[in-house]
């Protein structure tokens, strides 16, 4: 049998792949359909990016990335209080579960306007609650998820061996649960990144903000500027992923013996 | 103190269950997992449950942990209930999984029990126990980084870092391959004559019980009781080839009998 190729290697040509599906698609549709085509080459695109000053990318992809912070922050806190709660008090898992599966049940669009009614408006330039809510609401579920599955994932016997020395359940939260629940909220927290970016960007949509990726990508589909649109879609990606990665590295960082166990 | 002194001379030392009983409430009704189960042993024998899965020997021992309540029946051990016991930190237990926190050294996991317990920590203790276990050496190693022999080790120390007069073994070797087994049971014939506990084994290897045990309880499954309880009577120290003598072949075979033979409980299983 030939060798495997290495990793990074059938990375390289999984994107060089795709790359060319992209260029091959994209010119089968202008040869169609002309330049009102909806679908750019990679050239287009990255000529696209060339136009523009990079302020215009800064300027908007500062605003989301701050929502999607504070909706990050606020989402996986309150998820996490929450799941050490039911683990202290296990009479609660039912109502945190129940409003965590609310959180995730209730259609994005359909809250959106109504937080836009509560929280109102934000000044052009700064960051939308509406958006840093939606952002909130994108996370809360897989934490809380994620967290009480770990939590739960404790060795029986370790627990065993903490009460046998006389160790109640705070003990057991303190000496086993939390840092075995690490891996599994490291993960939870890692896969939130990017649902909180996807959460700020459509919490931009509803929320009637000027500043922002969102609005960036209205803009730029209403003037019928795919390239643009294309561009702003791939750097949302970029920066998502990036964010992820970084998360990554934090959670092999911070718990080491749980290499391999937590993907 | 005094009421427990007096229960001590009415009630003898060593291990002392009456009449215990343990039935677990299951959805499809109730389980009798343990049926009047009656055992003496003498303060610092070893005694061993043999039996098949299912027999109730790890209830016993969960019930003496404190782990489990028993339905019925009364547990003395040297004349104290298992509740003092624990109060006192006069338990050590064992498990066949090792139990030990991935992301502790070896040192820290044997320290953990002083941790809970919240007793000053005895570092000096905690080194003569690595060593006493055969761990020298490996005080920061990671449990990721042992063998499955060495964990056990590491389990084994733990048990015994609060000088427990009481000492509860799980099937502590009941994962590992035959030859560590052996190896590792040899070593506990060693440590515990070193650090002498009122044992209590539970085992599903008829050797490995009599060649450990001063007493073998024989049990059987469904509803969990104690058959019958063979002493032990073979000198210590006991060596590897004290196993290929006629008196240790003897007690196997009347063993096997209880566990195989007709109306045997095990039929039919490992």
């Amino acid at each position: 049998m030939p060798r495997p190729l290495p990793a990074w290697a059938s990375a390289l040509a999984g994107a060089v792949a795709l790359i060319a599906l992209w260029w091959v698609a994209a010119a089968a549709a202008q040869a169609s359909e002309g330049d009102a085509a909806g679908i750019p080459t990679p050239a287009q695109v990255l000529a696209s990016f060339g136009e523009l000053d990079p302020s215009f990318y800064w300027n908007n992809f500062s605003v989301t990335l701050a929502e999607a912070a504070q909706g990050y922050l606020w989402g996986n806190g309150l998820a996490l209080v929450l799941s050490a709660l039911v683990l202290v008090a296990p009479r609660l898992e039912g109502v945190v579960m129940q409003l965590a599966v609310v959180s995730y049940c209730i259609p994005i669009v359909a809250i959106g306007p109504l937080l836009l009614l509560i929280l109102g408006i934000p000044t052009p330039g700064e960051p939308s609650s509406t958006a840093a809510f939606l952002a909130a609401i994108c996370v809360f579920f897989t934490t809380v998820v994620g967290s009480l599955l770990g939590l739960k994932s404790a060795d029986r016997a370790a627990l065993d061996v903490v009460r046998v020395y006389g160790g109640g359940r705070f003990t057991q939260l303190r000496k086993v649960r939390i840092v075995s629940a690490l891996p599994a909220v490291l993960t939870a927290l890692q896969i939130a990144v990017p649902a909180a970016f996807l959460g700020a960007i459509l919490g931009e949509y509803l929320g009637k903000v000027e500043v922002g990726v969102g609005p960036a990508m209205v803009i730029a589909q209403q003037s019928l500027n795919a390239p643009r649109l294309w561009g702003l879609a791939i750097a949302s990606g970029v920066v998502a992923l990036v964010a992820y990665l970084l998360v990554g590295l934090l959670t092999r960082l911070s718990a080491p013996w749980a290499r391999g166990a937590a993907a | 103190m005094t009421a427990a002194g007096a229960q001590g001379a009415t009630l003898g030392t060593g291990l002392h269950i009456e009449g215990l009983s343990k039935v677990f409430a299951t959805r499809s009704g109730a389980v009798t997992a343990l049926q009047d189960a009656d055992i003496r042993t003498e303060q610092g024998s070893l005694l061993a449950l043999l039996g098949p899965s299912g027999c109730g020997k790890s209830t016993i021992l969960r019930i003496l942990a404190g782990l489990e309540e028993p339905t019925s029946g009364t547990i003395r051990v040297d004349g104290r209930s298992p509740e003092d016991l624990r109060a006192y930190n006069e338990l050590g237990i064992a498990f066949q999984e090792s139990a030990l926190l991935p992301w502790r050294s070896v040192h820290k996991n044997i320290r953990l029990p002083f941790e809970v317990a919240g007793v000053p920590v005895d570092d000096a203790s905690i080194a003569e126990l690595i060593e006493l276990v055969g761990l020298g050496g490996f005080e920061k190693a990671k449990p990721a980084q042992l063998s499955g022999g060495m964990r056990q080790r590491v389990s084994i120390a733990r048990s015994l870092v609060l000088k427990p007069s009481v000492l509860l073994l799980d099937e502590p070797f009941g994962a590992l391959d035959d030859m560590t087994r052996q190896k590792l049971n040899m070593e506990l014939m060693r440590i515990l004559a070193a650090k002498p506990a009122t044992t209590l084994l539970v085992t599903h290897g008829i050797t490995e019980a009599i060649f450990l045990a001063d007493q073998v309880a024989v049990m059987s499954p469904r509803p969990g009781r104690i058959k019958q309880i063979i002493d032990i009577d073979l000198p210590r120290p006991r060596t590897p080839e004290i196993q290929r003598t006629p008196e240790f072949h003897a007690y196997v075979d009347q063993a096997s009998d209880l566990l195989f033979g007709a109306g045997g409980a095990a039929s039919g299983e490992d």
